[in-house]
């Protein structure tokens, strides 16, 4: 199989404490894999490390074949991978469609730009909105708009940090289907994800993180009866 | 003539200022530097070598983008206040080396009243009004020119970068390129409206190009109209300087009384319009589009 | 000469530890850059010319009517102006707080004129020399008041219930909210005690800088890095980082840097 992404004994300090030590896996073309793992277990400091947002302390992450462990958050970016974070940041003062404009712009000129960003929005059922204000959105529409910044970008790769969280049950259902959507056009998905549903779901596979540590990786039926998961994750209830 | 003069020159330095300060939200506070630079530069060309300052602003502009470049990579590295603060530190610099250093002048500085030559090489006029006119030109290009930044892919990138770094670097920006680059072209804007105000005045001297309120007075007119905004600053600079230059011909008696007026008039406009002087017009038209709205649905209504 | 100068820096350093605390307070609990901090520091001077001139008091006994005077008229300012600019953008309260220095200032220029002026009547004059080093009691003074003041702000902050709520509010503004930390009354008094620190700096430097409308301004930024060295919500670090500022100021020779200020041609038009 031929993975898009290899993370290699990936280790990451702040001040003392190991956020992350010695994580090691890999995402296969076209899959999509689940990060499952408790508060704290450093889902999203795993993230940003891949994503560049911050360096890792030690190891190596590559994408298609590529050292990307020292480049910036921008250059990963360049080179197909899009990201979203857990606390939408949306750009405030800038209307929705400049949001998405500001993404799409870095690939094709002004005009193919705003065409390609009002493509987008409409996929993701924004595009009513697109002449207001970022900040006038409600949370689920602002997460809706972070994947859209992320989808805009046109990335082979795209890592969705919690889409689900906040949302109602049919909303869920609607963003299951969205993930499959933007899987099925070609795009690689990473995700972290609180709803256990979701993840055994959707995946093709799914990765445990526990106290920073990689737990267990394998597929949703695995990883279901995977003993040290039941036992450190879903205390002790089978999935 | 002279205030309106003055409004133009404020007016460019708010331009300059704003785009770095304004559309990347990267609050300078030293740009007083590069109006310094500016202003020596045309003085020291025409004084010692009978340079026409058509030639020496070029110069003038070089030379602050080059500091500008060398000075934007360590200083935008920090952060809100901290960048503040630098940027304060380096002009306060600058001013202590502009008054020592006896080639410019130290702190006598330079005057240079240009007889030989025509007003149109010198920039010097008895009348001043070709210079105004001349003026009024430069503005109006910069508007245009700023009116083309403001959709195009560097304005968003820079509003992009004030709104949220960590975002925009996500969405591929390289975030410390776009900010140098729109500390350089502020820089140069800024240093521009120096060239043009040395000729005006014939003198240059680090007291007044370089007083330690200086580029917080520019960053002033510029948040004062409509921060991020293509007309605030020229809003902002003709109505500071109009205040400034009026309360000091209407209380001449009492030197400073038109400084505090001023001080008064920042007070009240921070405090009751947020979005500067250009939110009056802006509200004044959204009532506007409101009322005829709300008209066109009373037709409606009295139609079914 | 070295000790000499170093001595010097050290006392002209906790002016500046004085303005940085003040400016520290307010950054740290309400996120303002306050501007105003050197022109907080000229009223202080003004008042205890004032009360030197005409009271014949002594600055170090001035020390607490100028603290309680710039400590009310603290209060007073962020009543009428700083609470409504606190629920602006950042940029706008720090141009406030510039506008407010510029009102102080030119407010000065037109009440007290703009010729310099120095106190005359002092308890204690004169130096001592010590062979290594002379001391001059007017600045011995002032690096008493100084340190005094250090001491006073480390003992509040840390010490006292009010205290507590202020380094709690700078800490989390949300959680203090929660704990029952009254955020209002608690700005209000940070702001006052920023401004009557500033004052008492002014107060204090009266003893042998002379007094003038513009005499503030030259202090800010040196309050300002005096901040970044020492760290914004730290006294101490406040001391530290004034005393640093102090000595590069007068081992780098710049001492002619606040003479420069106040040679600054006085009331300028805007140019």
């Amino acid at each position: 199989m031929d993975p898009i992404l290899e993370v290699r004994n990936a280790t990451k300090i702040f001040g003392g404490l190991a956020a992350n030590s010695d994580i090691s896996f890999e995402v296969p073309r076209h899959s999509v894999v689940g990060i499952v793992g408790p508060n704290g277990a450093g889902k999203t400091t795993l993230f940003n490390s891949i994503s560049g947002a911050h360096p890792l302390t030690s190891g190596k992450i590559l994408f298609e074949g590529k050292d990307i462990t020292r480049l910036k958050a921008y250059d990963i970016c360049r080179l197909g991978m899009g990201r979203t974070f857990q606390i939408p940041r949306s750009l405030n003062e800038m209307t929705v469609l400049e949001n998405v404009l500001v993404a799409s712009i870095g690939r094709h000129k002004m005009g193919e730009a705003i065409l390609r960003a009002e493509k987008v929005l409409a996929d993701l059922g924004l595009e009513k909105w697109k002449d207001n204000p970022a900040g006038s959105l409600n949370v689920v529409q602002k997460k809706h708009l972070e994947i859209a910044r992320a989808v805009a970008t046109e990335p082979k790769l795209l890592l969705l940090d919690e889409t689900m969280a906040g949302l109602t049950g049919i909303e869920r259902v609607e963003a299951v289907k969205l993930i499959k959507r933007l899987n099925e056009s070609g795009i690689t998905i990473l995700m972290i994800e609180h709803v256990m549903e979701v993840v055994m779901n959707v995946s093709d596979n799914v990765v445990v993180l526990d106290g920073g540590k990689l737990l267990a990786e394998g597929t949703p039926e695995e990883i279901g009866n995977h003993e040290e998961v039941i036992r450190a994750y879903l205390g002790g209830k089978k999935w | 003539m002279n205030t309106v003069i003055l409004s133009l020159i404020w007016s460019i330095m708010g331009i300059g200022w704003n785009f770095i300060g304004g559309y990347a939200g990267q609050v300078s506070n030293g740009h007083a530097l590069y109006y310094a630079i500016g202003a020596y530069t045309v003085a020291v060309g025409a004084e010692k070598f009978g340079a026409s300052p058509w030639m020496t602003m070029w110069i003038g502009i070089a030379i602050s983008i080059g500091i500008a470049f060398l000075l934007g990579k360590p200083l935008l590295r920090l952060n809100g206040a901290y960048f503040l603060i630098a940027t304060m530190a380096v002009a306060e610099c600058a001013r202590i080396i502009f008054l020592n250093v006896s080639y410019v002048g130290a702190a006598t500085g330079i005057m240079f009243l240009d007889k030989k030559h025509s007003g149109w090489y010198s920039l010097q006029f008895k009348d001043k009004e070709p210079f105004y006119y001349i003026l009024l030109v430069i503005v109006a290009l910069l508007v245009l020119a700023a009116k083309g930044l403001d959709k195009s892919k560097f304005g968003y990138y820079l509003r992009a970068v004030k709104a949220n770094e960590m975002s925009a670097q996500s969405a591929g920006i390289n975030t410390p390129r776009y900010k140098v680059r729109a500390y350089m072209l502020s820089a140069a804007i800024v240093s521009l409206a120096g060239s043009l105000y040395a000729p005006f005045v014939q003198y240059v001297d680090p007291y007044t190009l370089l007083p330690l309120d200086k580029s917080t007075m520019i960053c002033l007119v510029a948040v004062m109209g409509g921060i991020g905004t293509v007309a605030g600053p020229i809003l902002g600079a003709f109505v500071m300087t109009f205040i400034s230059e009026y309360a000091r011909a209407a209380f001449s008696g009492f030197s400073g009384l038109n400084m505090l007026v001023y001080g008064i008039v920042v007070i009240f406009i921070v405090l009751f319009m947020p979005g500067g002087l250009i939110s009056i017009g802006q509200k004044a038209k959204e009532r506007f589009d409101r009322t005829r709205k709300r008209k066109g649905g009373g037709e409606h209504g009295s139609d079914s | 000469m070295l000790i000499q100068t170093i001595w010097e820096g050290i006392i002209i350093g906790s002016v500046y530890a004085m303005i940085a605390m003040g400016i520290a307070l307010v950054w740290g609990v309400m996120g303002i850059l306050s501007f105003s901090q050197g022109e907080f520091m000229m009223v202080g001077m003004f008042i205890s010319f004032y009360a030197n001139s005409l009271l014949g008091l002594d600055p170090l006994a001035a020390v607490p009517i100028t603290a309680a005077l710039t400590f009310g008229f603290g209060c007073l300012i962020y009543k009428t102006i700083i609470a409504k600019a606190l629920k602006g953008p950042r940029l706008s309260q720090r141009l406030i707080t510039f506008a407010l220095g510029m009102v102080l200032t030119y407010g000065a220029l037109i009440l007290f004129g703009g010729q310099y002026r120095t106190i005359e009547n002092v308890l204690f004059d004169g130096t001592w020399d010590l062979g290594f080093l002379v001391i001059n009691k007017r600045k011995l003074i002032t690096l008493l008041i100084a340190l005094v003041m250090v001491g006073l702000m480390y003992v509040f902050l840390n010490k006292t219930r009010m205290g507590r709520a202020i380094k709690a509010t700078s800490q989390d503004k949300s959680a203090a909210q929660i704990v029952g930390v009254n955020t209002e009354v608690t700005y209000m008094i940070a702001f006052g005690i920023s401004t009557a620190l500033a004052g008492v700096a002014g107060c204090a430097i009266t003893y042998y800088y002379p007094v003038h409308y513009q005499a503030g301004a030259a202090f800010l930024l040196f309050g300002f890095i005096a901040v970044l060295l020492g760290g914004v919500g730290s006294t101490f670090g406040a001391l530290v980082g004034g005393i640093i500022m102090g000595l590069t100021d007068t081992l780098t020779g710049f001492v002619s840097w606040s003479e420069s200020c106040c040679l600054t041609p006085s009331p300028r038009p805007l140019r």
